[in-house]
């Protein structure tokens, strides 16, 4: 599979409104392949947005090079392109949706890019059938729900045929519903469209859905593996105030009192098994 | 509640006008508020209200629905004719205590409330029968050719999609910080009016704050989406004027210069 | 009526736009009762009432089909002094960082007492106390521009706003919402800490069950501009069908405990946090050894 992300030793430095130089992101080096879901957590000032903002070029490093598809992100003459291939979805549902129908809404892309209009019309009725919007096309943006907003604007990434979509903590202002209908939106483009997503969130049972986990601190990345192996470092993340499912922590707790039951379970019928195979006998 | 708000009310319809191109709708307009000034008799304005009367039916609009538009304005309407009755020169034909009414105020009050009334009739008929987002794509055609002088009739045309994509949004945000600050104990509504000016501050500093952080989110959000100006971009509906945008027009520029060099 | 019950509500009912063709009903005949100083979650889907309903209880929108009763008076009564009525009843809106307006954190939490008509030195003890309350340290904040601070600070101070009108009743809607889990339990454990240190009667909104099972007396759980169930969070939690039915989520560990019990392993499934449930399980194993 093709690294379609390479960032090599990313740091990002800025200065504060009183003048001190603080840095969000130290030397921080990842890969992305084609096709994977990635998921990136950590509290509050972790460096996780910042990350993501320099995978389409909102931001370009301070010292360290990030490749998005072979282009170098911090050549100006880029960045058009790099734009194209990665598409942004961003946390307020609202601020993001320019028109006054769903539709135009979801053509704006197609539109900055030049794309005749019949094909934009072609692009449209496909990306909002993929998000299952399709029936809102005609209607205003400001009646829907939080999470029928962000499938729209999933929606109007998806119009731009991006090589990947970065979800920069879609799911922080939305209700339970609208977090769950959008997680499923971005598995389903995940699994059946082979569409590369980075999802950024502070929620660790979404990070559970991708392949694989980073947690960020401070600018660095502290953990890294898949779900399994992440989610059973409970102490770590804890301390690094994530939250982790209540299996998890169950089977945690469990262990620490005697009773062996590894801490990589994820799932609620997994552990009920084995404490039934461990209490019966 | 909130839809209220949109320009005029749009009044999605199946109609011959609704189809109509909204550049030939624009361009009527202008012209029937050039020839509403350029005509100065009777027959003229009436013709002309027929005219405007025929349009409504053509747009399959409810008559009452339309002249209710005019509801906001009666005021204003009432003082125009009041104004012109009492305060112009002329032979007399009443007296209202020390207020006189002439012959030519009369003449004169009648034909300027007439004209006032059909100028917002003419105009709400455009907003009636075509969408916003129909009537900013014709705009900014129709403005396009100043581009070379300098207007930046795309940027402007972008401008007014957003203001009107947000407007609902603000309104529901207004009521928001408005029960906020009642929840705190501010007061909308009693007091004089610079008092009320005063009280008003705790409103819209937090909705100024909030609309900046919008149109910076938004900004971000677009550029994102690959958005660098109108150079180069395409549009999802394409204006086309068929036969019926010519015929209408050319009916209409006939019409009009009939009247104005008759009447 | 009732001198000794905080909150009264009977039959509250209540439709946006009545009377239009755009009508919809958001409350059903509402029943509560609250005592003086208990703590209520108010859980419910997006849409089931329950912003409509906090915001009947300080006269934001006034009583209609029904009536309510705040400390024994029935606010729903004509010339209701409103203004007292919101000194009473402190309600914190959604995202309240949004309402901050003052230049500084002193001028916007005094907005409320202003209103009340406190200045000079009264004014100075309520704003100091009510950061206390917030733990924003008075001296450290109070000059700072709310633009400077972070989005928790910002919320503290917000939250402070309020409660510097001294309420007895105080209401949180989703005092939460958009935090990152570190910022949520700081706010909770400051909520928490509020109710126990002043003993305020709190109304706590939220989405989610698991957040409020430690602190809430008593959960109410709204559904289609009614309610549902009421119950405290304990027994509340073991009706997981019920829950379910109505699109609410079953903690975790209430579902791993029942599992167990339905598979024959006897373990108490009245259970709150996970600690609980490991010390039962824990138990249960010890026994069976």
């Amino acid at each position: 599979m093709s690294r379609l992300l390479e960032v090599r030793d990313l740091t990002h430095s800025y200065l504060t409104r009183t003048g001190e130089e603080v840095e969000a992101l130290r030397k921080v080096s990842l890969e992305v392949r084609a096709g994977e879901f990635v998921a990136i957590v950590g509290h509050n000032g972790s460096g996780k947005s910042t990350l993501a903002k320099h995978l389409n070029a909102l931001l370009v490093p301070s010292s360290g090079v990030v490749y998005v598809d072979g282009l170098d992100t911090s050549v100006p003459e880029n960045l058009w392109e790099v734009r194209q291939r990665v598409g942004m979805v961003f946390q307020n549902p609202d601020n993001q949706l320019v028109a006054t129908t769903v539709e135009e809404d979801v053509a704006f892309g197609p539109e900055n890019l030049g794309v005749p209009s019949a094909e934009i019309r072609e692009r449209v009725d496909e990306a909002l059938a993929v998000v299952e919007m399709s029936e809102f096309a005609t209607r205003p943006p400001h009646n829907l729900s939080g999470g029928q907003k962000q499938r729209v604007a999933i929606a109007g990434v998806l119009a731009m045929r991006p090589k990947c979509i970065v979800l920069d903590e879609p799911t922080a202002m939305l209700d339970p519903k609208g977090r769950q209908e959008v997680l499923r939106t971005v598995q389903r483009l995940n699994a059946e469209e082979s569409m590369t997503v980075v999802w950024i969130t502070h929620f660790m049972n979404e990070a559970a859905q991708a392949d694989r986990v980073l947690v960020m601190q401070e600018g660095r990345i502290a953990i890294e593996g898949s779900p399994r192996q992440v989610f059973s470092r409970v102490e770590e993340l804890k301390e690094l105030h994530l939250d982790v499912p209540q299996v998890t922590e169950l089977a945690f707790l469990l262990n620490k009192a005697g009773l062996p039951v590894s801490p990589e379970l994820l799932c609620e019928e997994e552990l009920v098994s084995i404490l039934v195979d461990k209490l019966a006998g | 509640m909130l839809d209220g708000i949109t320009l005029g009310q749009y009044v999605p319809t199946e109609s011959p006008i609704h189809n109509l191109d909204p550049r030939t709708k624009i361009i009527s307009s202008v012209l029937l508020i050039v020839v509403l000034f350029l005509v100065e008799g009777f027959q003229g304005y009436l013709l002309i209200g027929l005219g405007i009367l025929g349009i409504i039916a053509a747009a399959r609009l409810p008559l009452g629905f339309v002249l209710k538009g005019l509801r906001p304005l009666r005021l204003i309407l009432l003082i125009t004719l009041l104004l012109h009755l009492f305060m112009t020169e002329g032979r007399e034909i009443a007296r209202l205590g020390p207020l006189v009414v002439t012959y030519e105020g009369f003449n004169k009050g009648v034909l300027m409330t007439l004209r006032l009334g059909l100028l917002v009739l003419a105009t709400s008929l455009l907003t009636l029968t075509t969408s916003p987002i129909r009537l900013t794509d014709g705009l900014e055609d129709l403005l396009n050719p100043f581009k070379r002088v300098g207007l930046p009739a795309h940027e402007l045309a972008m401008m007014m999609t957003i203001a009107l994509r947000f407007i609902p949004t603000l309104f529901e945000e207004t009521e928001k910080i408005m029960k906020a600050q009642k929840a705190r104990g501010a007061d909308f509504e009693s007091g004089k009016l610079s008092q009320r000016a005063k009280n008003l501050v705790p409103l819209l500093v937090p909705l100024f704050v909030s609309a900046f952080r919008r149109a910076d989110e938004l900004a971000i959000a677009m550029e994102a989406r690959c958005y660098r100006g109108g150079e180069g971009r395409t549009k999802l509906h394409t204006l086309q004027m068929t036969r019926a945008d010519y015929l209408a027009i050319l009916l209409l520029t006939a019409g009009v210069i009939v009247i104005a060099v008759v009447f | 009526m009732n001198v000794e019950k905080a909150i009264v509500v009977r039959n509250l009912s209540y439709t946006y736009q009545a009377n239009t063709p755009l009508a919809s009903p958001a409350l059903r005949n509402v029943e509560m009762e609250v005592l003086p100083g208990q703590f209520v979650a108010i859980i419910g889907q997006t849409g089931s009432g329950k912003s409509t309903f906090i915001q009947h209880l300080n006269g934001l929108i006034p009583t209609g089909p029904g009536r309510i009763w705040i400390d024994g008076q029935d606010i729903g009564l004509k010339g209701t002094n409103l203004k007292g009525l919101r000194q009473k009843v402190g309600l914190v809106f959604q995202y309240p960082e949004h309402q901050v307006f003052e230049e500084t954190v002193f001028a916007d939490i005094a907005f409320g007492p202003k209103n009340q008509g406190y200045s000079g030195e009264l004014l100075v003890e309520k704003v100091r106390r009510a950061m206390g309350l917030v733990q924003l340290d008075y001296d450290a904040f109070r000059e700072r521009s709310p633009l400077e601070l972070s989005g928790g600070q910002l919320r503290r101070v917000a939250i402070a706003g309020v409660l510097a009108m001294e309420p007895s009743i105080m209401i949180l809607d989703e005092p939460t919402a958009g935090l990152d889990p570190k910022t949520r339990d700081e706010i909770l454990e400051q909520i928490a800490r509020l109710h126990s240190e002043t003993g305020m009667t709190v109304l706590l909104v939220s989405h989610s069950m698991e957040e409020v099972a430690r602190l809430a007396d008593l959960v109410v759980v709204f559904h289609d501009g009614a309610i549902a169930l009421q119950g405290p969070p304990r027994e509340l939690f073991q009706r997981d069908a019920e829950l379910t039915a109505l699109g609410l989520g079953v903690p975790q560990i209430i579902r791993v405990m029942k599992g167990l019990v339905n598979q024959g392993i006897a373990v108490d499934t009245r259970v709150l946090t996970t600690q609980e449930a490991a010390d039962q399980i824990i138990q249960r194993w010890h026994k069976n050894a």
